[in-house]
C-alpha cells in the first residue's frame, strides 16, 4: 500500500541499539496506523503487568498512511503506552509539525523499550540515530529545553519534550512538542520521564510515496473545499475551542466548583469573545486546513491557547473567572509539562476539600494567587503540590472525598457535566483511557443540539458508534476537527494508498479498533466494576441553569452500560468472549 | 418586536461579517423563524439561546430578547 514507509524504526535505551524491521503489512490493513496500529503492537508485544514506569513499558509513536502527505489535517502522531495514571491502555494524538516529520525521516513508527541510565535525548535525522547527554536540559522546562535544541539542531527540526512533571513521573505528566501542543493525558510524560529521555528531536529530508498525485491533487482540492472547509469545521478557525465556553453555560454543562454546578456566573470573563479580544495570532498544525490555535497575550501571561478544557476545568471549575490567570495558569502548566485537565480538577478537588474542612489544602475556589503557585509546586512536588501531584483518584483514597473526585479510573474529568448529558457518563466510563471526551462526545448531539439530554433511550448505540467513528478516524490518524463522514475518509485513505477502503470498511476497523483497546484493558484486568462514575453524579442535583434539579439515577446509568454492553457484543461482566475476539480477527 | 440576534463564528457571514444585529418580527414570533428571517440555513446551526439559556427551536420570543446563534462544532 502506498502512504506507508513500511519501516518501524527501533531503539533499545537498554543497549542503545536502534535498528529498522518492516511494518506488519497484516496487521497495517487491519488496523491502518495511528491509535489502532500502536495499540495492536503494544497488545502484542507488552507482557501483561507491566509497571508503566519500568524500563519493560514501550513508548510507541505512530503515524498513519495519511501523515505527511497533503491530506488536510493529517498533522497528528499517536503516542501509545500504558497509562501511569489509569494503567490500561492509553493512546494520545499530539499535532505540531513532528507526524510529519517522522515520515520524512523515513519512518511509519518509532518503539522505543527499556530505560537509558542518565538523562538524554534522542535525535534521529534520517537514518541516523544518536542518543545525547541531557544534564543540561534536565529540569528546565519545556519551552526552554524545545527552544535550546532548534538552536543546536536546527529549526526545521522537530522537538518532543518533557518539563519537569514529567521528569519527576508526575501521572499527570505530558510530553510537548512545537511548544504548545501535548500528547495530555493519562502521564504520558511519564513514561518518557521513566526512561530519562528529555527529548526526541527528529529531521527528515525524505517524502512519502502516493498512488497517484494527479489524481490526489485534484480529487484533494475538491474533497478540502466540500468537506473540510464548511461551515461545520469553520468555527475552529475563527473562534477555536473557546466557543464551547458560552455553549456548555447555555446548556448548563459547564463545569463549576468542582462540579458542583452546571453555570458559571463569570463564564463571560473566560468565553471566546473575551479570548478574541486578547488574540494576536492563529496556528495552524502541519497539513492544516482550519488552524484552531489562537495566540492569547495579556501582560506577561502569553500562551496558544487556551482551549476549551483549560477554560472550563482550570477557570470556571475553579472559580477563577479571569482570563489573564487561566491563560497564566496554561502557559504554567505546558512549560512545566501537566496535563491541564487534571491539574485543573485535582485542584479545584482540593479547593473543596478546604473548604469543607476535610482535610486543608491552604487553597480556595477563586484564590488566583494560591491557583498560580500550583503549576509549579505540582511539577516539583514542593509543599503542597507534593500531594497534588498525585491526582484526585490517590489523593481521595487518602484524605476521603471520593464522592466528589471526579475521575473515571484514575483520569480526571473533561469539561462536560454528565448529569447535564446523560451520554457523557456512558462515555466517560466506558472511554478505554478513563474519562475522556476523545473517544465519544455524546455532548455534541445532546447539550448542543436536539437530542434529548435526560433520558438513556437511544444513548449505548450512539456513544458506541461515535467510539467506532473516532477509532478508525485516529487510526488513519486525522485532526478531530474535521468532521468529515466515513465515504469521505475512506475515498481518502483509498486515494492515498491505492487500496480500495469503502465506508463499511472504515465501520469494521473502528469497531475492531474499538476492541482491541478493551482487550488490552481486560487482560489487565479491568471489568464492569471499573466502567463506573463517581457519586457526586448519582446524588447531587445541579442547581442552576438549563439543568437545575438534574442528576443521574445510578440505575439509569446501570442501564445504558448493559445496553451498551449487549450492542458490543461483550459479556455482561463488561469483558470479551471468545466468538467476538475470533470475528474481528483481534 | 425587537430582537437582538448574535451570530457567533462562521455563522457571522450571514449577516456580512457583524456579530449582532437588531431585528423585527411578528409578535408571537418562534425563535426558528429567525432563521427564515436572516436568512441561514439550519444545518448551520447547533443551539440556539435566549437571554443566556438554550431553547428549543419553537420558544415563543419576547421584545427585547436577545438570542445567540451557535454553529456546528465537531470534535471536543
Amino acid at each position: 500500500m502506498y502512504g506507508y514507509q513500511n519501516r518501524i524504526l527501533r531503539i533499545d535505551l537498554g543497549t542503545k541499539n536502534s535498528w529498522v524491521e518492516p511494518l506488519n503489512m497484516k496487521w497495517a490493513k487491519a488496523y491502518i496506523g495511528g491509535k489502532g496500529l500502536g495499540i495492536k503492537y503494544l497488545y502484542e508485544e507488552l507482557k501483561p503487568g507491566t509497571d508503566p514506569l519500568s524500563s519493560d513499558n514501550k513508548l510507541i509513536l505512530m503515524t498513519g498512511p495519511l501523515t505527511g502527505t497533503i491530506v488536510p489535517n493529517s498533522g497528528k502522531l499517536a503516542i501509545i503506552s500504558r497509562s501511569p495514571a489509569t494503567g490500561t491502555i492509553l493512546d494520545c494524538s499530539i499535532g505540531g509539525y513532528i507526524a510529519g516529520e517522522i515520515k520524512y525521516a523515513g519512518y511509519d513508527a518509532m518503539i522505543i523499550e527499556g530505560a537509558l541510565e542518565e538523562p538524554s535525548y534522542i535525535y534521529i535525522e534520517d537514518k541516523k540515530v544518536e542518543i545525547f547527554p541531557a544534564k543540561d536540559l534536565w529540569g528546565k522546562g519545556s519551552f526552554d529545553a524545545e527552544r535550546e535544541l532548534l538552536k543546536k539542531h536546527g529549526r526545521e527540526s522537530k522537538v518532543l519534550s518533557i518539563g519537569p512533571a514529567g521528569e519527576n513521573l508526575l501521572t499527570m505528566s505530558c510530553i510537548n512538542s512545537d511548544y504548545y501542543r501535548q500528547a495530555g493525558r493519562g502521564g504520558i510524560g511519564a513514561v518518557m520521564g521513566s526512561k530519562n529521555i528529555k527529548a526526541i528531536v527528529v529531521k527528515g529530508s525524505g517524502g512519502v510515496k502516493i498512488a497517484n498525485m494527479e489524481k490526489v491533487l485534484s480529487r484533494m482540492n475538491e474533497i478540502l473545499r466540500e468537506s473540510t472547509l464548511t461551515d461545520d469545521n469553520l468555527w475552529a478557525y475563527t473562534d477555536g475551542t473557546a466557543v464551547l465556553v458560552e455553549m456548555s453555560q447555555a446548556a448548563g454543562i459547564l463545569p463549576t466548583r468542582n462540579f458542583q454546578d452546571g453555570t458559571f456566573e463569570d463564564f463571560k470573563s473566560i468565553n471566546s469573545e473575551t479570548m478574541i479580544e486578547s488574540r494576536f495570532g492563529k496556528k495552524g498544525c502541519y497539513s492544516c486546513a482550519l488552524g484552531c490555535g489562537n495566540f492569547t497575550k495579556i501582560g506577561d501571561a502569553v500562551v496558544e491557547g487556551p482551549e476549551y478544557e483549560t477554560l472550563a476545568l482550570c477557570g470556571s471549575n475553579c472559580g477563577v473567572g479571569d482570563l489573564k490567570a487561566v491563560v497564566k495558569f496554561n502557559q504554567l502548566c505546558d512549560d512545566f509539562g501537566i496535563d491541564t485537565i487534571s491539574a485543573g480538577n485535582t485542584v479545584a478537588w482540593a479547593m473543596e476539600m478546604t473548604e469543607k474542612g476535610i482535610k486543608d489544602f491552604g487553597i480556595r475556589f477563586g484564590d488566583i494567587d494560591g491557583y498560580l503557585k500550583m503549576p509549579e509546586m505540582m511539577a516539583k512536588k514542593i509543599g503542597n503540590g507534593a500531594e497534588l501531584s498525585l491526582g484526585v483518584k490517590e489523593l481521595s483514597k487518602r484524605y476521603g472525598g471520593e464522592d466528589f473526585a471526579m475521575h473515571v479510573k484514575g483520569l480526571e474529568f473533561p469539561g462536560y457535566e454528565p448529569r447535564g448529558s446523560w451520554g457523557m457518563g456512558l462515555a466517560y466510563a466506558t472511554s478505554d483511557r478513563g474519562a475522556c471526551h476523545m473517544r465519544a462526545w455524546p455532548a455534541a448531539s445532546e447539550a448542543y443540539g436536539d437530542v434529548d439530554a435526560f433520558t438513556i433511550e437511544g444513548k449505548a448505540k450512539l456513544v458506541m458508534e461515535l467510539q467506532n467513528y473516532n477509532a478508525v478516524k485516529f487510526s488513519t490518524i486525522l485532526c478531530d476537527f474535521w468532521a468529515l463522514d466515513l465515504e469521505t475518509l475512506a475515498e481518502t485513505l483509498s486515494l492515498i494508498t491505492g487500496e480500495a477502503f469503502t465506508a463499511a470498511d472504515m465501520e469494521k476497523v473502528g469497531e475492531r479498533v474499538s476492541n482491541i483497546a478493551r482487550l488490552f484493558n481486560v487482560r489487565e484486568g479491568f471489568t464492569k466494576e471499573n466502567d463506573t462514575l463517581p457519586n457526586r453524579l448519582f446524588k447531587d442535583a445541579l442547581k442552576t441553569g438549563v439543568t437545575a434539579g438534574k442528576k443521574i439515577a445510578k440505575e439509569d446509568f446501570e442501564k445504558m452500560l448493559k445496553e451498551y454492553y449487549e450492542l458490543r457484543g461483550w459479556k455482561a461482566d463488561g469483558t470479551i468472549g471468545e466468538e467476538k475476539i475470533a470475528e474481528l480477527g483481534l | 418586536m425587537r430582537i437582538k440576534v448574535t451570530l457567533v463564528g462562521p455563522l457571522k457571514k450571514y449577516l456580512n461579517g457583524t456579530s449582532t444585529s437588531v431585528i423585527d418580527l411578528s409578535v408571537g414570533a418562534e425563535v426558528g423563524h429567525i432563521l427564515n428571517e436572516i436568512p441561514i440555513p439550519s444545518k448551520w446551526v447547533s443551539m440556539m439561546t435566549v437571554n443566556g439559556i438554550k431553547v428549543s427551536i419553537d420558544y415563543g420570543l419576547k421584545e427585547n430578547d436577545e438570542v445567540v446563534i451557535f454553529p456546528l462544532v465537531s470534535g471536543g
